[in-house]
């Protein structure tokens, strides 16, 4: 009896490769940012990243611009974070002024940046979670972080640019009861984290998307400079808060997160602990707020000797850098941000090949890029 | 290590590089004026056309271990500020994971057709930090794979952060 020949349809088919467009209109690219993508089947075998849709040439306007005029627009960098970016603009306008700021100011700013770095890493939970295909995580991180707008509004003003923290200390003293509704808001939201672990962090689904996806060894997160969560999840534990800490970081006690293998889940869980850690800064922060005044003296016209800085801190999505030049002048001669957001998504490119093409999505994700801040 | 630790160290490989001296002090000067500012890190101005061996020893000498780069950016020189010539500066800011220290290299270039060679091999966080240099400056990096225009669109007439870029009027002006 001759053997029977089987069939398989469709086996003859040819394939190719495909080029295939993300973006720059997409929801899951948190902004607009295009990534060309060359598929073979369903695996990756070359990303490109592309960027520069929102660029507004910042570096530019603040060669035309005097040092308080320039704050205003370093909120729309990482609007998510707006705070940190008032700081680190001020940090490098100080050092070459050389004033000092007095420590109730520091502490202001502490308080200000961690609330803000948690309602930042609150909108990567949610946004994670949508990317991932999970809608109610969003709904429950935006509740938590209204709280925290509320709070910045009392303070400052504004939502989402606050324009809070001033060269020479901040806009303003805490307005009053505001510690009080500040300390009810700190442990409203701690019970919350356990919410968040029973939603999503311990959710099998979620783990099986995210375990194991877009693994950045330690190697390569050194040498492609990534900072923030995204080197703390490969188990690196920098963190300038602890290494070269500014504004008095010295004072409070916390830990530094890190993940054991750098894949999706384990930066996801690093922005979660880091959350819980803000919380206790922010206590801390209160429980210790020295009195007197918030600001040091600030000539009227803001006039830097000639020479240079620069400033770094940890924002939430890693090391925000300026690099500023003086030449003496009114205004600025040169400025350069370091986006740790540019950064760390120079290293898309790397991680996505080989990767399969509904991983895209949750390892872009993970990154938590801010595209105002890439672009800038 | 300290600064001048780590200067010896390059010198006596490099005699090319020399350091750059923090901003002089102004004669007769006020005193209730600020005096120049700059970090109290090590700053070395190395040679352009020995840029890829001093960048090789920076990154592989084992006392050195400049592993991590942090910034990449360049500034313009052209109104004469000071006694400095006309000129662009390509600077790298370091950071050694293995021995906590920092360092500024500074490259000074012509600024008729600049070229530098690229050290995306040594560190590919320069990738995109070249070529947004290259986008803004019209600093060629000799070696980059792919030295496009990155933030601004292909076709974007002039580089917009040499200081004698002039803005054409368009639409957007009122």
């Amino acid at each position: 009896m001759a053997t029977e020949l089987i069939r398989i349809p469709g086996s003859d088919f040819q394939t190719e490769e495909m080029i295939l467009n993300l973006g720059p209109q997409h929801p899951s690219t948190h902004g607009v940012l295009r990534v060309v993508l060359k598929i073979d089947g369903e695996v990756i075998t070359a990303a490109q990243p592309d960027v520069g849709y929102l660029h507004r040439g910042t570096e530019k306007l603040a060669e035309n611009r005097t040092y308080p005029q320039m704050l205003v627009i370093s909120d729309r960098w990482d609007y998510l974070s707006a705070m940190s970016n008032n700081l680190i603009w001020c940090l490098a306008v100080e050092k070459l002024l050389q004033i000092e700021v007095p420590l109730r100011g520091d502490y202001l700013r502490v308080i200000m940046v961690e609330l803000n770095r948690i309602a930042s890493h609150l909108v990567f939970f949610g946004t994670y979670g949508i990317d991932i295909g999970a809608y109610t995580p969003f709904l429950h991180a935006f509740r938590e972080r209204e709280k925290i707008l509320d709070l910045f509004e009392e303070v400052s003003g504004a939502r989402m640019t606050y324009n809070y923290i001033r060269i020479g200390g901040v806009m303003a003293d805490l307005p009053e009861d505001w510690i009080g509704k500040c300390r009810s808001f700190l442990e409203w939201i701690k019970p919350r984290f356990v919410e968040y672990d029973i939603l999503l962090t311990e959710n099998p689904i979620f783990k099986d998307r995210t375990q194991n996806i877009g693994i950045i060894s330690k190697e390569d997160a050194i040498s492609y400079a990534i900072t923030g969560p995204n080197l703390r999840g490969c188990g690196i534990s920098f963190d300038l808060r602890k290494d070269e800490p500014y504004c008095h970081y010295q004072d409070f006690k916390f830990d530094v997160p890190t993940g054991k293998q750098g894949d999706c889940w384990d930066r996801y869980w690093v922005r979660i602990q880091e959350m819980k850690e803000s919380v206790k800064i922010v206590e801390q922060a209160l429980d210790h707020l020295p009195t007197g005044v918030p600001n040091a003296k600030v000539p009227r016209i803001i006039r830097p000797p000639v020479g240079e800085s620069y400033a770094q801190l940890e924002a939430p999505r890693g090391v925000l850098g300026i690099y500023c030049l003086s030449a003496g002048e009114d205004k600025p001669y040169r400025v350069h941000v370091r986006a740790p957001s540019f950064i760390n998504l120079t290293i898309l490119q790397k991680i996505l090949v080989g990767m399969k093409l509904a991983d895209v999505v949750a390892i872009l994700g993970s990154i938590d890029i801010v595209l105002g801040e890439v672009d800038r | 290590m300290n600064n001048s630790e780590v200067y010896a160290v390059l010198r006596t490989q490099l005699p090319g590089l020399s350091e750059i001296p923090p901003p002089p002090m102004p004669v007769a000067m006020p005193a209730h004026e600020a005096k120049p500012y700059r970090d109290p890190y090590l700053y070395v101005q190395a040679v352009p056309h020995e840029w890829i061996e001093t960048a090789k020893i920076i990154k592989n000498d084992p006392r050195l271990a400049f592993d991590f780069l942090i910034m990449l950016t360049a500034a313009d020189y052209v109104l004469p500020m000071g006694n400095v010539q006309p000129r662009f500066d390509v600077i790298y800011h370091f950071y050694s994971f293995q021995h906590k220290h920092k360092l500024f290299v500074k490259v000074s270039l012509p600024r008729d057709n600049p070229l530098i060679p690229s050290v995306i091999s040594l560190w590919p966080a320069a990738d995109w930090q070249e070529r947004e240099v290259y986008d803004m400056f019209g600093i060629n990096f000799e070696g980059h794979p792919n030295c496009t225009r990155i933030l601004m669109w292909d076709g974007f007439p002039g580089w917009p952060l040499r200081k004698d870029f002039v803005h054409v009027p368009d639409r957007y002006d009122d």
